[in-house]
């Protein structure tokens, strides 16, 4: 067992612990986090659970929310749907009043659900789908992120800013995130007027995709080698696809969404270069915005290195919550939600944040380009659009013609 | 009725019987006790049962293994999302022909229709199966998983695809999903003891003998996997209404497994053992969890490290497997002995 | 014409790592009915043996960092010890067990190992950088070949071969091949039960470490789910291709791998989502037409 997770456990037993001393205490406002603290996804709540509580930290030493203080309350999902509800129960029995759920749309769905049900607000820590919102979940539910179409579209634009004009898609069609992804991509690509040389799928699981590469090439010869590649997928089947194209000689750059953030995964494929995650800030110290590098510095002190920016979400997450509750000058539910509604370009941490009562993920959210050169990772850009990609609940068979003006 | 015929007829039904008394009585403590979360537990173990008794009617009575059995479950879930969505919901997340996307059915009829539907196409990839045997039909099953599974994660206009299909309404309690679990032990209870579940139980014990004796095993073997998956069907549609949202990938191989252990562990050769293992699994799964968050003992609280839960579930199936190989129950149903007579078991 | 070269080689490289984990499963199955669903943690186990145990996101290499005949010696080393402590401590005391019994024990295991894996390297897949210039293609005739590819293909016919003496020209073969066609009589004419299980355990386990080295060179990738979609689709293959018969196992391995490529290559883009709808149709068709798999083997009258 080593000190991380020992670490986890004695954190758990501690909010508990603390959960119990306070249950009386009703002054606090309770957030209750139903995330993941075991299991895969554990990998993706921790990061920004850890900027949520930092969050808290900071609030309260200023004052808290209303003058009363934020006290957090975690139950683990464990990574699974059923345990997602019970956790969602859990931390309403424990008195939360507001919630916050996992960083996927299909681990926190279930979660949100039951606040949603019972008239609480939830937030997923980034969840990259409008269905965690109005159009999924209801009217309860938001989420700190932008559909994984602005991010492919966002990855077109900056490919265009770069002088490139000849695309090639590669979607691993497991989950829908990467199809949103690749779509977005696709559709401002050929709207921007870029030529797309083909598409291609993989599936996150597959051992090799050396047929794909094979018909990359064919590709590659019959209408010039891609000059953009945009691989829709994550980690680990997207550090197995990229080892894979590199190693086959294919150097063009890639693109991909906030799923490959950070470079921890790069030293699976040796002294990778020109590859761009379109993601919401810079781990590198580097981002143009002084309060996340600020962010960073003291998150390093508290927890160690970061892997990728997601902590910046968990911050924003309980700073939306305070800005709501304080505009609202209650807790009360129905009454946040209206105010969360009209959120725009309210400065968050990750950045200005737009909500409408119908829209419950930020389309228009400007978004931060990390590049990896020679296995490091670093600052490229920053990017925001005014007409992203019109949000898609369902996507069509990926095929090449797709989105011809 | 007179007396002795009344305890006769509740001495033939005393499986059942006993056993969805003993859950009822659980169902009650707990809804006279205790908080949301224990109430959803043990919603989520019934719910178990559902599937574990389905998995039975055809794994227990015809010694024939499946890994197939979680696409019904999976096709009722769907189905009775597409029956029971609020059209304003099926309006943008799906786009259904008129006669679901323009109505929005009542959940009872809708969970019959779901569970059909999953024995229906039970029926239609069962006639060519049931008649391999052994390994190669367990196969066949778990490849006809293995397409509804792919298909199902890229059937984009119907199922949302791979992502998590929101908004199916919140019914399904401790009280509803009881009575199913009580209809589903008494079926399941009945089948076994009508002729069919007795010739296809002979087959199992002796397959040329059975065969000798007229047994059409295919037809037998049907007719079971038919039975049984209404009740995978009917289990994915209460799991469907009970947690809100379905995603294909929670049908997959983690609830194939699951679910084949819990039958193996109860005792895969009686519907008793069906029953204690679905139970009995879900609850030491739940103080595990209990542990894992900590518990207090005399002032100080004992908690375990995030994932010990699975390590200790992973513990107790291994050791049951090794000392009581033919399950907790080793085959027995549990029954009741009103008369002196003596009975065979 | 170079275009349809380059695929075979795919599609030969991809049946090759289906059918040393078909194989590996084949044997466990021949000399106890047991379909062993742990063999793709075995698999999983030997990948992570490559890199330190930590929960950090970025692994430092352990085993990894030994020069090559040491790496190897090392993974198999410790995937084989795995394969013979799990065969002594889980599957030995239920050995005469019912086959659905031994079945549900190594699922019961497979989940143990994978949460073990879980709880000490965390949730976040890691990447292991292991022989990266076997990632560089050679020209073969017009063809551009990764030697990784070449490997695989060659290394899993040299296994084969190697087997295939094994089991016919040494005493410990030929009692684990009788034991395989009849594992009664075998015992009632003197051959050592424990030691033909545990032999065979050894060279399967050997075998899985085979693949862990050959996946995690060409992917990179270490999770705790890894061994899950190779043994799946392995298991499918042993059953495709005759279920007790080694050479079916091989058979079928190939057949899954080329049938998946196959697919890739010649469904329209729109449909290619869809390419394991088609695997599982081909494994479907074959059994039905042939209930008891491509190879027949001469002892199988099973019950499972």
């Amino acid at each position: 067992m080593n000190t991380n997770r020992l670490f986890a456990g004695f954190t758990a037993t501690a909010l508990a612990l603390a959960a119990y001393s306070h249950a009386r205490a009703a002054e606090d406002v309770v957030i209750g986090f139903a995330v993941a603290q075991s299991g895969w996804m554990e990998a993706y709540d921790g990061p920004p659970l850890k900027g949520a509580m930092m969050a808290i930290e900071e609030i309260n030493a200023a004052g808290g929310i209303l003058g009363h203080s934020i006290r957090a309350v975690v139950s683990d999902t464990k990574t699974d749907t059923v345990q997602g509800a019970k956790a969602a129960t859990e931390v309403i029995a424990k008195g939360a009043n507001f919630m916050v759920v996992s960083c996927d749309y299909d681990m926190g769905a279930p979660a949100a659900t039951v606040a949603n049900d019972k008239g609480m607000v939830a937030i997923s820590f980034c969840a990259s789908d409008a269905k965690m919102g109005v159009q999924g979940i209801g009217p309860y539910a938001f989420t700190m992120n932008t559909p994984g179409q602005t991010e492919g579209a966002i990855a077109a634009a900056y490919g265009w800013s770069k002088g490139w004009r000849k695309a090639y898609a590669l979607l691993d069609a497991s989950i829908e995130y990467n199809k949103s992804v690749c779509h977005g991509f696709l559709e401002y690509w050929k709207k921007l007027g870029g030529e797309v040389v083909g598409v291609d799928t993989f599936m996150q699981e597959d051992p090799s995709i050396a047929s794909q590469i094979t018909r990359y090439k064919q590709a590659a010869a019959a209408k010039g080698e891609p000059e953009i590649m945009a691989v829709c997928s994550y980690v680990p089947g997207a550090v197995s696809a990229i080892r894979q194209l590199r190693g086959a000689g294919i150097a063009a750059p890639i693109v991909s969404g906030d799923a490959m953030d950070g470079h921890y995964w790069a030293e699976g494929v040796p002294g990778l270069s020109h590859h761009y995650a379109v993601t919401f800030g810079s781990i590198y110290g580097d981002d143009p915005r002084a309060e996340v590098n600020d962010f960073f510095k003291r998150y390093r002190e508290k927890y160690g290195e970061p892997e990728t920016s997601f902590p910046l979400n968990g911050y924003s997450v309980v700073q939306a919550l305070k800005i709501a509750a304080e505009r609202a000058g209650s807790l009360d539910n129905a009454k946040v939600l209206a105010e969360l509604n009209k959120f725009k370009k309210e400065p968050l941490l990750w950045g200005p944040t737009t909500f409408e009562p119908q829209m419950h993920i930020d389309q228009f959210h400007p978004m931060t380009v990390i590049q990896i050169q020679d296995g490091k990772g670093s600052f490229a850009a920053s990017i925001g659009l005014d007409d992203p990609p019109k949000l898609q609940l369902i996507f069509p068979e990926f095929t090449a013609d797709l989105y011809e003006p | 009725m007179s007396g002795s015929r009344l305890r006769s007829l509740l001495e033939a039904y005393s499986t059942p019987v006993l056993l969805s008394s003993i859950l009822s009585l659980v169902v009650v403590v707990v809804w006279m006790n205790a908080s949301g979360v224990l109430a959803q537990t043990v919603t989520d173990a019934l719910i178990r049962v559902v599937l574990v008794v389905g998995l039975y009617i055809f794994v227990g009575n015809s010694g024939v293994l499946a890994f197939g059995h979680i696409a019904f479950t999976m096709i009722g879930a769907y189905a009775t999302a597409w029956l029971t969505l609020s059209t304003f919901k099926k309006s943008f997340a799906l786009q259904l022909p008129a006669i679901l996307a323009e109505h929005q059915y009542p959940v009872f009829p809708s969970a019959i229709a779901a569970s059909s539907l999953a024995a229906v196409v039970a029926l239609i990839v069962g006639i060519p199966i049931m008649r391999l045997s052994g390994i190669s039909a367990a196969i066949a099953t778990l490849a006809v998983l293995g397409m509804f599974h792919t298909f199902y994660n890229n059937w984009g206009p119907w199922t949302m695809g791979a992502a998590t299909l929101p908004g199916v309404p919140l019914y399904v309690d401790m009280w509803v999903a009881l009575g199913w679990v009580v209809f589903a032990i008494f079926v399941a209870f009945i089948y076994q003891r009508s002729r069919y579940g007795l010739a296809l139980r002979a087959t199992r014990e002796d397959e040329f003998g059975a065969r000798a004796a007229g047994i059409s095993i295919p037809r037998q073997r049907l007719i079971a996997f038919v039975i049984s998956a209404f009740f995978m069907g009917l289990g994915g549609v209460l799991q469907a209404h009970f947690l809100g949202s379905i995603a294909v990938k929670n049908f997959w191989l983690s609830l194939t497994f699951i679910s084949l252990a819990m039958l193996i562990i109860g005792g895969q050769r009686s519907l008793t053992g069906a029953v204690v293992g679905a139970s009995v699994i879900s609850a030491i799964t739940e103080v595990l969890r209990l542990v894992e968050n900590g518990i207090e003992v005399g002032g100080t609280t004992i908690s375990l490290p995030p994932g010990s839960q699975e390590l200790g579930i992973a513990l107790v199936m291994l050791l049951v497997l090794i000392f009581r190989p033919s399950g907790i129950t080793g085959g027995r149903e549990l029954r009741l002995r009103l008369s002196r007579r003596a009975r065979g078991a | 014409m170079i275009g349809l070269l380059q695929h075979v080689v795919d599609a030969l490289a991809l049946g090759s790592l289906y059918a040393l984990t078909a194989l590996g499963i084949g044997l466990i199955f021949g000399v106890m009915r047991l379909i062993n669903f742990a063999h793709g943690d075995f698999i999983m186990i030997g990948a992570f043996s490559l890199v330190v145990p930590s929960s950090a996101a970025t692994s430092t290499l352990l085993i990894g960092a030994w020069p090559a005949p040491l790496m190897v010696g090392g993974v198999c080393f410790v995937v084989i010890a795995l394969a013979l402590a799990t065969e002594r401590l889980a599957f030995r005391p239920v050995r005469r067990a019912d086959p659905s019994v031994l079945l549900i024990t190594s699922f019961a295991l497979s989940f143990f190992l994978q949460h073990a894996v879980l709880a000490v390297h965390g949730g976040r897949a890691k990447s292991a950088n292991i022989w990266p210039h076997l990632m560089e293609p050679i020209l073969i005739g017009g063809v551009r070949v990764p030697q990784l590819q070449l490997i695989t293909i060659v290394v899993t016919l040299v296994l084969l071969v190697v087997l295939v003496v094994f089991l016919r020209r040494t005493p410990m073969g030929i009692a684990m091949r009788a034991a395989s066609e009849d594992f009664l009589t075998a015992r009632l004419l003197g051959i050592r039960a424990n030691r033909v299980i545990a032999t065979a355990f050894a060279i399967s386990g050997l075998l899985a470490a085979v693949v862990s080295l050959l996946y995690v060179a060409q992917t990179s990738v270490l999770s705790f789910h890894m061994g899950v979609p190779l043994v799946l689709f392995a298991f499918v293959a042993t059953v495709v291709g005759g279920m007790g018969s080694l050479t079916g196992a091989v058979v079928g391995g190939f057949v899954v791998g080329i049938g998946s490529v196959f697919f890739q290559v010649v469904l329209p883009a729109g449909w290619r989502s869809n390419r394991d709808v088609w695997v599982y149709a081909l494994v479907l068709l074959i059994l039905l037409l042939r209930p008891s798999g491509l190879v027949k083997s001469k002892s199988i009258e099973e019950k499972v």
